[in-house]
């Protein structure tokens, strides 16, 4: 924790923003773990699934097994709405840091 | 790269803008590869040569069918313990297939095992004379040990260093042991953060007297009596595959779709995992899933492997010395952190954007100040 801070300006609003985002990882791994869902290719199928890619395709863009797509396909079906929305927004939201928007 | 038989155990026809390996063995032809994997792939046509001994005649032949095969690459296979003089036989013919064939690419590819003097004696003038374009390492092993990944991943830095150009790695494997004694093997798929490509090992390993799983939590590969030591219940749903820890490990045919299903999911997690490794997350990436002894030659290889994409290969550097280019890598080395690394490639890439002759001591004097501000 305290690393984080080192390397920040340690506003206060910088550090509740920090605290947050530390937070909703926090959650957004529970959610993962709850459901044995890996976040980083859980990431790439959500980018590339919004875009309108059916499973196999999908599988051939990402060199991964069709039973890995379904797998995740169908565990994201399953869950609780809230959650699918938090994984979504958390998704999105990384993307367009990247992006720099 | 991906072969015909992890395709198919995928379920999938091509894998986008990824290498086919089309692998045979040296007295069988090439199989024709499909439309499909020809329109999204680059295809290497792979002889395996690796349990046959040196002939020139052998080498002729796999090279003329690789001819005859049309593709962007050839490749002058790896043989069984082959020594400096076929090693140098092969740099010959590498440098006839060179002058023949320009628009190809074309890979030397030699044992892990092979001495340094080889590599610092023959193969790395002849790198820098042109007369190959990429180097192969082949490991040939089920189940990977510190101390050869470690020389391997000091063989990728050496010759990227003095050469710039691309090493694969050929035959890997998955599986590693934990630390210098065969115990705590690791599912460990770290080949992309080391070289530019890496295909599987493909020959079979010995077969363990029980069953062994990955543990998806620490990644271990452990026996029945190991994932209950770790914490797992024997009724325990393993939603990955949706069975039991018990029927997973359960001995019989029947069950064997399952654990073959519960492998490729844990891999293609972990390998997507790798994949979206960046200098920013490898440190921590590293620390969670990594025995610490592999750490610091990933590190080092990965570091290496910035500096030929940021530096080595950047637009800018045509127009400097070599010499210059070497004095600002090496002051780039001298930290193992990908992520400080990162940090001083942005600010050269912004002083490069705001004066495109910026003397490269200026660079190193404003990266020290980087350094020391730290």
């Amino acid at each position: 924790m305290t690393d984080i801070f080192k390397y920040q300006d340690a506003t206060l609003s910088s550090m509740s923003k920090l605290l947050s985002s530390l937070k909703e990882e926090e959650e957004i791994n529970r959610i993962c773990r709850e459901h044995s869902l890996n976040m980083a290719l859980l990431k790439n199928l959500f980018l590339l699934s919004a875009k309108g890619y059916n499973n196999t395709i999908l599988a051939n863009k990402l060199g991964i097994h069709r039973v890995t797509v379904q797998r995740y396909a169908e565990s994201l079906k399953r869950m609780k709405q809230s959650d699918y929305l938090k994984l979504f927004t958390f998704v999105v939201r990384e993307e367009d840091v990247k992006d720099g928007r | 790269m991906f072969k015909t038989s992890d395709l198919d155990d995928m379920q999938i026809e091509f894998v986008e803008r990824q290498v086919f390996f089309n692998k045979t063995n040296q007295d069988q032809p090439f199989e024709k590869v499909n439309d499909q994997i020809n329109e999204n792939m680059g295809v290497i046509n792979y002889p395996d040569c690796s349990y046959l001994t040196f002939s020139k005649k052998i080498l002729k032949s796999v090279v003329e069918e690789q001819i005859k095969m049309n593709g962007e690459f050839i490749i002058l296979p790896y043989f069984k313990d082959e020594t400096e003089y076929d090693v140098v036989e092969k740099i010959e013919l590498a440098e006839i297939l060179k002058r023949g064939f320009s628009k190809k690419d074309i890979i030397l590819e030699v044992s892990y095992k092979l001495e340094d003097v080889v590599i610092q004696n023959q193969i790395i003038p002849a790198a820098k004379s042109e007369k190959f374009d990429h180097l192969a390492l082949f490991y040939g092993v089920h189940y990977g040990q510190y101390p050869a990944f470690d020389s391997i991943c000091k063989k990728i830095v050496f010759f990227k260093m003095m050469t710039g150009k691309r090493v694969f790695c050929v035959a890997v494997p998955m599986i590693f042991s934990g630390d210098r004694k065969i115990i705590n093997s690791r599912l460990l798929p770290i080949w992309s953060l080391v070289c530019d490509g890496w295909i599987r090992n493909w020959r079979q390993g010995g077969g363990s007297n029980s069953i062994k799983l990955v543990d998806f939590i620490d990644l271990k590969n452990k026996d029945f009596q190991g994932w209950l030591e770790s914490g797992h219940q024997t009724g325990e749903v393993v939603s990955h595959v949706g069975t039991t820890v018990y029927s997973l490990f359960k001995e019989g045919h029947e069950n064997e779709p399952s654990r073959k299903r519960y492998k490729k999911i844990i891999e293609d997690e972990i390998l997507s995992e790798v994949y979206s490794v960046t200098p920013n997350t490898i440190e921590s990436f590293l620390r969670s899933k990594c025995p610490e002894i592999y750490i610091i030659p990933i590190e080092i290889a990965y570091t290496e492997k910035m500096i030929q994409k940021y530096i080595r290969n950047a637009p800018w550097s045509n127009e400097r010395s070599f010499e210059d280019l070497w004095l600002l890598e090496n002051h780039l080395r001298k930290n193992l952190s990908p992520r400080f690394t990162q940090t001083q490639i942005e600010l050269i890439e912004k002083l490069v954007r705001a004066d495109k002759k910026i003397p490269i001591s200026e660079m190193i004097k404003e990266l020290n100040r980087l350094t020391n501000s730290k």
